[in-house]
């Protein structure tokens, strides 16, 4: 019993200082860590919207209600221009090849695509990453999307198509599946 | 021990993943492509060394019979540092490693020198035999990194090497490619370097 007790103290001892260094070097990085993600954030809206200057975060029951019927959608900003609306950034997350894929999906005012960038992945180096690495496929959605959704097939060319990365067809329809569930969440529920 | 016998153990004689065969996940998984691989290297060598050097320190205050969840505990602790110092200053690499930063707690390298050496072993060379697993661990790993991306991606450290018409190998990007090419890497390494100074 003396042992056991003893033991257990040790390792008390032990996960107590490593929780309290781990609290530490927590309280020195946390800030850097969430203003960097602001800042990530705010920089793809800008790549996307570059005329914005205000920025209207949904959240509690105007979000959730959104996400009841589209569970991919994870935030949704307005985005304005001194009052004027510009459209919405929609971040959907979708599941890839090798997770969960971010995107971020900037829905222009009259319904089309103004542009979208993926924030977050982890698809296979050259395969799937080109979603990412291949600036010509995010290109691709730029004023697409007007009748509601695109689909991916060759190089993008056509109406409302969107450029197929040979190789990487998992890693293409999650973006795609993203960017409907978006256009289609734009359609529904936030356009006026 | 010499210093010079615990850096040819590491490096060559014992090498981590080359004889020993130890930590494969992470071998396996990082290594298509250099930066990934520095990266990871980095990463070890950082954890590898510290656990060595606390665990040595504490070695006759741990009960022999909890020795093992405490390992964990301090194996654990100096990954969790690392992992949130690369989100915060080293994010794109934080981004690519992703999953396979918290994996190191787990990757058996780090927990046998803390078993087999560090526990039994003075500071300084705990910490030297960490440096040295680590260095073993690293060679290896960028070796094979170096292959792969070339091959696969058709690039050194993502700068293009041959130009728009190079077809890569896709292959060797993706786990098969690495399963062969480690093979090929560890038959060479077993064929030449070990036993030519084990002579």
């Amino acid at each position: 019993m003396n042992e056991t007790l003893k033991l257990g103290l040790v390792l008390l001892l032990v996960t107590a200082v490593a929780g309290g260094i781990l609290a530490g070097v927590n309280s020195l990085t946390a800030p850097v860590i969430t203003e960097r993600e602001n800042q990530e954030k705010f920089a793809s809206l800008l790549e996307i919207f570059t005329e914005a200057n205000e920025f209207i975060e949904f959240e509690g029951s105007d979000l959730s209600g959104i996400q009841a019927s589209y569970p991919s959608v994870i935030s949704i900003t307005e985005v304005k221009n001194n009052g004027t609306e510009l459209g919405y950034a929609v971040t959907t997350k979708t599941g890839g090849y090798g997770g969960d894929i971010n995107t971020l999906v900037g829905i222009s005012a009259d319904g089309t695509l103004a542009g979208i960038k993926v924030l977050v992945m982890s698809e296979t180096a050259g395969l799937g990453s080109r979603i990412v690495d291949d600036p010509a496929f995010a290109q691709s959605f730029a004023g697409k999307g007007a009748g509601g959704s695109v689909t991916p097939a060759g190089t993008g060319a056509g109406d409302n198509e969107v450029m197929m990365l040979s190789g990487a067809t998992v890693s293409t329809n999650a973006v795609v599946k993203g960017v409907n569930d978006a256009l289609s969440a734009f359609s529904n529920s936030l356009a006026n | 021990m010499k210093i010079s016998t615990i850096f040819k153990n590491g490096i060559i004689k014992e090498n981590p993943v080359l004889v020993q065969l130890i930590g494969m996940c992470s071998v396996l998984a990082i290594t298509n492509s250099v930066e990934n691989s520095l990266g990871m290297s980095a990463a070890v060598i950082a954890v590898l060394t510290l656990s060595n050097i606390v665990i040595s320190l504490m070695r006759k205050f741990i009960p022999s019979k909890i020795r093992i969840p405490i390992f964990i505990v301090v194996i654990a602790t100096f990954v969790t540092m690392v992992q949130m110092f690369m989100n915060a200053y080293a994010q794109p690499l934080y981004k690519s490693l992703g999953i396979f930063i918290p994996l190191i707690v787990v990757n058996c390298l780090i927990l046998a020198r803390a078993e087999s050496f560090a526990s039994k072993n003075g500071v300084f060379l705990s910490a030297m035999d960490g440096i040295a697993m680590g260095l073993g661990y690293s060679i290896a790993v960028v070796t094979l990194g170096t292959v792969r991306e070339i091959l696969g991606s058709g690039s050194f450290l993502g700068m293009s090497l041959f130009g728009e018409s190079f077809q890569p190998i896709s292959l060797f990007v993706a786990p098969a490619g690495a399963f062969i090419l480690l093979g090929i890497l560890i038959g060479l390494f077993n064929a030449f370097v070990k036993k030519r100074i084990a002579d």
